[in-house]
């Protein structure tokens, strides 16, 4: 702890070495949450490298208040909902995203590799299926949702990071979960009545 | 207690996941839904939902992650990170939002339009010497006097002296010819100022006439620069770039076919017979169906002919397309890229071979991205 808070010092004051070792302590985790965001890894080597680039040139304004790693987050999700502006007119295609047919949605998933019991499978494929949707919700539920439920951070961090307060950070979390629920649903019931 | 409606209780269902409801509340929650079979289910599946979100992928940041940030530091810094700097101060502090200074772009497209026009001008009265007017009318001819000195020696600026400080390249030697041409020309630059006489002389040598000229280099040196030059380490010349839209195309092709493995033959025989590059993504088993997944780099220009012929191993029964505009991005790497150029021609000779590695990076990013727009990525997805 101490030893990152001497780096942080060090790379305040321009030394580079000491950020490139703060770069190398944080890559994981600010990749992590950029994948999370993009789901792919050319845009998440992307954000990540904006990221810390980002940070470099910013880093004399971070007063050690919150925490680097939460800092770092914060820059990487302002990042990404900031290009996620820029990127909305894309059309966007991805493998993972169910595929719209006459029937509605059907899934388009590769198929598990690993042999293993039924039940891990229909698991794995739920989990497919939950972040395959996730990636359909609005951005702003996307990153509170991610935030929360996959970096773990509790509501007064999410409220740090995206500049807000605890109670819209409770209400966007219900939003999300909602709405997700939702999509969900919808899903299995066009399964369903594909499946009869 | 107090009991809760159902509606109320679903909406703290976010809360109550969090634990972030007082215990009153929770106590009244848990006994509802002891009680309540339908807000049980649809809390079980809000359960459900937020474990599989946090069945968190491992991904690591990939190899040499922090010495490509470091090195995109060093590059940043070295350009004069000004209007980054200006960028994040003058944006929101606490944000950094990836603002792109406005001016800045404006500043950009002015630019770009000016080379646009004055390099088409310019390249027109290099083709058409006949059409062009003054001065440079004057030095074209000048220029092309060993090659063709049958140009027509007519219009406004015939008789006016050529500048002294602007010589002209030809790119229409033969390739061999063209190996050599940055040796000539620094030869070039140690000797007079005045207008060179060694490329008409090996435009002689190379036997090419005036016709032949499709793609002209034009190359604009004052004898400021010259000097300059010829104090340069290396003989190194940068790259010419058009600002032009950069467009990579991705598409998806899911197919139906009587037999995956055949078609992957086929597909692998199509693309060695038109000689593109086609990875096997490999095969899946799926509920006793086969799957395949195959990848082809077509080139732009190509895919009229040869998509076709590729998509004829079976039934297309949909198609996706994502198109990733890199103009943006390139014309920003472009816009560095000049300026290092320009740095490069007024830097004494020490700072000039420091600039110069940084060209040659910028220059071979610009050249990926080049030939990304040249080819287009087409995805077979074989079903049974």
């Amino acid at each position: 702890m101490e030893k990152l808070k001497n780096l942080i010092n060090h790379a305040r004051q321009g030394n580079q070495d000491a950020f490139a070792e703060l770069v190398a302590f944080y890559e994981d985790k600010v990749y992590g949450l950029s994948y999370s965001l993009t789901k792919n890894q050319v845009d998440a080597q992307d954000l990540a490298q904006e990221v810390f680039l980002q940070a470099y040139l910013a880093i004399r304004n971070f007063r050690g208040e919150a925490d680097f790693g939460t800092w770092l987050h914060r820059i990487t999700v302002n990042l990404w909902l900031n290009n996620h502006h820029k990127k909305k007119i894309k059309p966007v295609f991805n493998l993972d995203a169910p595929l719209e047919t006459e029937e509605g949605k059907m899934l388009r998933l590769l198929p598990d590799s690993n042999d293993g019991p039924e039940e891990i499978t229909v698991q794995k494929e739920f989990q497919r299926q939950v972040k395959a949707e996730l990636k359909n919700l609005p951005p702003a539920q996307q990153t509170v949702l991610i935030l929360r439920e996959v970096e773990g951070y509790s509501y007064i961090e999410i409220a740090q990071i995206l500049n807000c307060s605890v109670g819209t950070v409770r209400s966007r979390l219900n939003r999300a979960r909602q709405c997700l629920q939702k999509k969900l649903r919808d899903l299995a019931n066009n399964e369903g009545e594909r499946g009869k | 207690m107090k009991k809760m409606s159902c509606r109320k209780t679903k909406k703290n269902f976010s809360a109550f996941l969090d634990s972030a409801l007082d215990s009153q509340t929770k106590q009244v929650i848990r006994e509802h839904l002891a009680s309540c079979p339908a807000c049980f289910k649809e809390f079980s599946f809000q359960q459900k939902i937020s474990a599989a979100l946090q069945v968190k992928e491992n991904k690591p940041a990939p190899a040499e992650f922090t010495q490509k940030v470091m090195a995109q530091i060093v590059a940043v810094q070295k350009l004069g990170s000004k209007a980054l700097r200006s960028q994040i101060s003058k944006g929101n502090k606490a944000f950094l939002k990836n603002r792109k200074v406005s001016y800045l772009r404006y500043g950009f497209a002015v630019a770009v339009l000016f080379f646009l026009v004055a390099g088409t001008s310019f390249g027109l009265s290099l083709k058409y010497p006949q059409y062009s007017l003054g001065p440079f009318k004057q030095i074209i001819a000048q220029n092309k006097e060993g090659v063709a000195p049958s140009i027509p020696k007519t219009g406004l600026g015939e008789n006016k002296k050529p500048p002294t400080n602007i010589s002209i390249a030809t790119n229409n030697q033969p390739k061999a010819q063209n190996k050599e041409q940055p040796e000539t020309k620094n030869k070039e630059n140690k000797g007079s100022p005045s207008l060179n006489k060694s490329q008409p002389a090996s435009n002689k040598a190379s036997g090419k006439k005036e016709g032949n000229n499709d793609h002209p280099k034009v190359a604009v040196i004052t004898p400021e620069t010259k000097n300059k030059n010829a104090s340069l380490p290396s003989k190194y010349e940068p790259r010419v770039f058009l600002n032009q839209p950069r467009v990579s195309e991705s598409k998806l092709y899911q197919i139906k076919v009587d037999n995956v493995a055949q078609a992957q033959q086929k597909i692998q025989a199509t693309a060695k017979t038109t000689g593109v590059n086609c990875s096997n993504l490999g095969q899946q088993q799926k509920e006793g169906k086969l799957m395949g997944l195959l990848q082809i780099k077509v080139p732009v220009n190509k895919t009229q002919e040869i998509t076709p012929q590729l998509l004829a191993v079976g039934r297309v029964y949909d198609q996706q397309s994502e198109i990733k505009d890199l103009s943006a991005k390139f014309a920003e790497v472009l816009q560095r890229y000049q300026n290092l150029i320009a740095q490069r021609q007024n830097a004494a000779p020490d700072q000039a071979k420091e600039l110069e590695a940084q060209i040659k990076e910028l220059e071979s990013q610009l050249t990926t991205w080049d030939k990304e727009a040249q080819y287009q990525v087409v995805t077979l997805w074989l079903e049974e």
